[in-house]
C-alpha cells in the first residue's frame, strides 16, 4: 500500500471504531495493511481510554460555573452602565427612551398609562420599556437601580402570566423568562451581592440554610457592603419585593407544572427555577442584614 | 454536535447565561481532559479549563457561524492557552528533550502489549512531550478531547487530509517513543 492508502485506512478504520467496530473488523477490510495497522489502532484505542478515564473534578467544574456567572454579571452590568450609553447615541433604546420622554411631556399620560398593563408584541410595549429604561437612566445611584431591576424583574412574571393566559406562543414567553433573569441578575450585583453559584435548576430545589449573597453593613468583615445609607423603610419595600417575586414565582411553578412538557417549557423553567434561586438568596441576605443590625448593640 | 451547539450559542450571544452554562456543562469535561492529559491533573488544569470558558465568554460576540464550527473555536483557546503556559514553564525549566526518532523498535509483541497496558496520563504527556507540536495537537484533539476529523482540521486550520496524515504520523511517533519509556520505567520499578 501506498502512504497516501495507509493513511487514509487508518483514518477509515480510526471512524469505524468511533462507531463501535473493533479493531479486528477493520483490520479485516484492509488485510494488505493490517500489519502496520494493527499496533497503530490499538495505541490510539488505548488513547482514547486514557482521555476518558480522566475524571471530570466535579468541585472544579462547579467553582467554574460560578466563576463565569460572576464575570457574565459584570459584563452585562458594565453593558448597561449609562456612561457607555452616552456614546451611543443612536442607539434604538435611547431613541425609544427619548420618544417615551417626548410622549410624557406632550401630555401623553394616557398612551404611557396603557402602556404599563401592555404584553411583549403588543403595540405599546416598546413605550412600556421604555419607560423602564428612561427609569433606569435617570436612577442615578446603585441602590435605586436594583429596585428598579427588582419591579421590573417582577412585570417580566406578571407578563408572561398574561401571555400564558391568552394563550400566545411559547417563543415570546421564553424571551420574557430570559429578560426577567436578567433584570434579577442585575438587581442581585447591584445590592452589591456576589451572585451565587448556580445549583442546576430541579423541581425539587430547596432554599439554602445559609444566605450565599454576600451583603453586610461591616465593610470590615470583609464582605462586600452595600455603601449606601439605606433607611428600613427602604430595605422593608425591596423585602417586600423580593418576597412579592417568590410568590409569584410560586404560583408560575405550579402552572408551568400543569403545562405539557416541552424544551422551550424545560427552558422557561430553567429561567425560572435560576431567578427564583437568586430571589431567595436575596431575601435570606436581606434577612441576615435585619438580624445583624437588630443584634448591633 | 455542531447542530445542537447552535441554537445555546446564538442565545448565549444574545445574552442568555443560562444557554452559556449549558455549554459549559457540555464542554467542561473535554476541555479538562484536553488540558489535564498536556499538563497533568491538578488546580492549575482546573483553573485553566475555567479559563478557557472565560475567554470564550468574553469573546462570544465575536464567534461567526460562518467560521469554525464553535467545538474548533473554543478548542483554539484552549490550545492557545495551554501553549502560553507550556512555553513559560519551558523557558523557566531548561530546552525541552529532543525526540529521538532513531529509536529502534522492539520487535517482541510482549513488550508492545506491556506498553499499551502500562499507557497512562503521565506516560502519555512524557510522550506526548518528545512529539511535534502538530503531531501533539492532533492527538489531544482526536483522541483526547473525542473532536471529529473536520472538528480538528478546523480547530487546528488545516485541511482533513493534513490531519489524516498527521494522526498517522502522530501515533507512529507515539508507539516509537512510547515503547521506551515504558521498559525504563519496568526497569526503574524493578
Amino acid at each position: 500500500m501506498s502512504d497516501k492508502q495507509d493513511v487514509d485506512a487508518l483514518n477509515t478504520c480510526l471512524e469505524l471504531l468511533e462507531q463501535g467496530s473493533t479493531i479486528e473488523a477493520c483490520l479485516e477490510r484492509f488485510p494488505e495493511a493490517a500489519a502496520e495497522l494493527e499496533p497503530l489502532l490499538r495505541l490510539a484505542k488505548q488513547t482514547k481510554q486514557v482521555g476518558d478515564a480522566i475524571e471530570t473534578p466535579a468541585e472544579a467544574q462547579r467553582l467554574g460555573l460560578g466563576r463565569i456567572t460572576d464575570a457574565w454579571a459584570t459584563k452585562q452590568a458594565k453593558r448597561s452602565n449609562p456612561r457607555w450609553r452616552v456614546f451611543r447615541p443612536l442607539a434604538k433604546s435611547w431613541a425609544i427612551a427619548m420618544i417615551a420622554v417626548m410622549v410624557l411631556a406632550f401630555g401623553g399620560w394616557t398612551t404611557t398609562s396603557t402602556a404599563a398593563g401592555s404584553v411583549p408584541g403588543e403595540v405599546l410595549y416598546p413605550v412600556k420599556k421604555a419607560q423602564e429604561r428612561f427609569r433606569l437612566v435617570v436612577s442615578f445611584s446603585d441602590r435605586g437601580k436594583a429596585e428598579l431591576h427588582a419591579k421590573f424583574a417582577q412585570e417580566r412574571t406578571q407578563e408572561i402570566e398574561k401571555l400564558a393566559s391568552r394563550g400566545k406562543g411559547q417563543d415570546v414567553m421564553e424571551r420574557t423568562a430570559v429578560r426577567m433573569e436578567n433584570h434579577t441578575r442585575r438587581a442581585v450585583v447591584l445590592m452589591g451581592g456576589v451572585l451565587p453559584t448556580p445549583v442546576p435548576a430541579t423541581s425539587d430545589f430547596t432554599a439554602p440554610t445559609t444566605p450565599q449573597i454576600r451583603v453586610t453593613l461591616d465593610p470590615a468583615s470583609g464582605f462586600i457592603t452595600i455603601t449606601e445609607n439605606k433607611s428600613s423603610r427602604e430595605r422593608y419595600v425591596m423585602q417586600q419585593r423580593f418576597l412579592r417575586q417568590y410568590q409569584n414565582f410560586q404560583e408560575m411553578e405550579q402552572r408551568l407544572s400543569r403545562q405539557a412538557e416541552t424544551n422551550r417549557r424545560a427552558r422557561m423553567e430553567e429561567s425560572f427555577h435560576r431567578s427564583q434561586e437568586l430571589f431567595l438568596r436575596a431575601i435570606l441576605a436581606m434577612k441576615a442584614l435585619e438580624e445583624a443590625e437588630s443584634s448591633r448593640p | 454536535m455542531q447542530e445542537d451547539i447552535e441554537p445555546l450559542v446564538r442565545s448565549a450571544q444574545e445574552g442568555n447565561l443560562s444557554a452559556f452554562g449549558s455549554i459549559y456543562e457540555s464542554f467542561f469535561p473535554k476541555v479538562y481532559r484536553y488540558v489535564a492529559a498536556r499538563i497533568g491533573y491538578g488546580p492549575e488544569a482546573e483553573d485553566m479549563a475555567q479559563e478557557v470558558f472565560l475567554k470564550a465568554m468574553n469573546s462570544l460576540d465575536k464567534f461567526q457561524f460562518r467560521g469554525p464550527p464553535f467545538a474548533a473555536w473554543l478548542f483554539r483557546i484552549a490550545h492557545n492557552l495551554v501553549v502560553d503556559r507550556v512555553r513559560h514553564t519551558k523557558s523557566t525549566s531548561g530546552p525541552p528533550v529532543p525526540l529521538d526518532e532513531a529509536l529502534a523498535l522492539p520487535d517482541s509483541q510482549n513488550v508492545e502489549e506491556q506498553a499499551l497496558q502500562a499507557l497512562d496520563v503521565e506516560v502519555l504527556r512524557e510522550a506526548l512531550d518528545k512529539v511535534s507540536e502538530l503531531q501533539r495537537q492532533v492527538v489531544l484533539l482526536r483522541f483526547i478531547a473525542g473532536l471529529s476529523l473536520a472538528e480538528t482540521a478546523m480547530a487546528m486550520d488545516r485541511k482533513e487530509n493534513a490531519i489524516k496524515a498527521l494522526q498517522h504520523s502522530a501515533l507512529g511517533a507515539l508507539r516509537r517513543i512510547m515503547l521506551p519509556i515504558v521498559s525504563e520505567s519496568a526497569a526503574r520499578q524493578q
